[in-house]
């Protein structure tokens, strides 16, 4: 199941030095080392909260990965950060 | 036969300890109870302490997620995720061990974790109720990946911890301690929001004993009126079982926006 590429990503961005500015700044790169389907990637690149959790992310590990990508926990649902801008 | 000493639950938000005074009324309320809680666990010196918490995707991952698993280990390392303060504990690997054969045979298959590195659930009452210094037996109870274990086969694992203690050595005093809860709702749209009357109705529940009514509630309700966080009060129900379930002392409740959690702190009567 590609969920497990999500939540393995997010687990790597916590704990990877420097990891977290790679995915800022060459988000497709990184992306592209985890077993993502092409409907999670999308939704990672959109930091689209309701999208990953609809593919399955959990909930938990969705804003872990929104908040390490500079959203507020109180935006999660509303901001219009992207990983694409 | 070991003797369990002490018998708690308490919320386990980071905030308690990363903004402890957050709110000018409800903080010191929940001070003076933890303080109490610190009071009665230092008075009860167990040997052991068996912490039922569950994990946030710090320890267990979907490449294998347990139901329940307890860490037979001399030591656990905290993750300190976001930043959220602590240090190595100890364990007790004969202890987490013997429990995993007692509970084995009273039909409960627990995995075991001979490493079990601890997050914020079992880090921040570690922590805030002084028990960094004493050997931490943690029991992890799958709260937040569904399928869940029922809320009734949480009980009764509680009452089958309260038989395997008796297998443990002669002297050993144990304490279990439930962290959790209470409402929040955790990377979903109602986040920040807190049932303040769902919080005191299980708090009066766990005070009653009334296992009974807490078990009759279904995930869907507990998700719906209290979060997805509150469905973390299995972990209550498997301490309040352990302990014989006649009742207990609520220490302090309070609706924690900034933390964004609803609060709740309580001492549980240890049955004969």
């Amino acid at each position: 199941m590609s969920v497990v590429g999500v939540h393995r990503l997010v687990r790597d961005l916590e704990r990877r030095d420097g990891l977290v500015d790679r995915l800022l700044e060459q988000p497709a790169a990184v992306l592209e080392t985890y077993p993502l389907s092409d409907d999670e990637r999308e939704a990672v690149l959109n930091l689209d909260a309701a999208a990953l959790v609809d593919l399955g992310v959990n909930p938990l590990v969705m804003r872990t990965l929104l908040v390490l990508a500079g959203v507020a926990n109180p935006d999660i649902y509303s901001h219009t950060l992207s990983l694409r801008s | 036969m070991a003797r369990l000493v002490y018998a708690g639950a308490t919320s386990h938000v980071s905030g308690i300890l990363r903004s402890p005074d957050a709110h000018p009324d409800f903080s010191p309320r929940l001070h003076q109870g933890w303080e109490r809680m610190t009071a009665d666990l230092e008075s009860a010196n167990p040997d052991v302490v068996l912490i039922i918490g569950t994990d946030h995707y710090e320890t267990f991952g979907l490449e294998n997620y347990p139901t329940f698993c307890i860490g037979a280990a001399t030591k656990h390392d905290a993750w300190n995720e976001h930043g959220i303060p602590g240090n190595t504990v100890l364990g007790d690997e004969s202890v987490g061990l013997s429990l995993v054969g007692s509970l084995l045979e009273r039909g409960f298959d627990v995995s075991r974790s001979l490493e079990m590195p601890l997050d914020h659930g079992y880090m921040v009452p570690i922590q805030r109720v002084g028990l960094d210094q004493r050997r931490i037996v943690p029991l992890f109870v799958n709260c937040n990946t569904p399928p869940l274990p029922s809320l009734e086969r949480c009980r009764d694992l509680g009452r089958a911890l309260r038989e395997a203690l008796t297998e443990l050595p002669d002297d050993l005093t144990v304490a279990v301690l439930a962290t959790g809860g209470l409402s929040h709702w955790v990377g979903l749209p109602q986040t920040g929001e807190i049932n303040e009357d769902w919080d005191r109705r299980v708090l009066e529940l766990i005070s009653r004993g009334d296992l009974d009514a807490l078990t009759a509630m279904t995930d869907d309700d507990i998700a719906e009126q209290a979060g997805n966080g509150a469905l973390e009060i299995r972990t209550w129900i498997v301490a309040a079982a352990c302990a014989g379930a006649t009742g207990g002392e609520v220490l302090a409740q309070a609706p924690m926006h900034a933390w964004v959690t609803g609060i709740g702190i309580i001492n549980l009567e240890v049955a004969a």
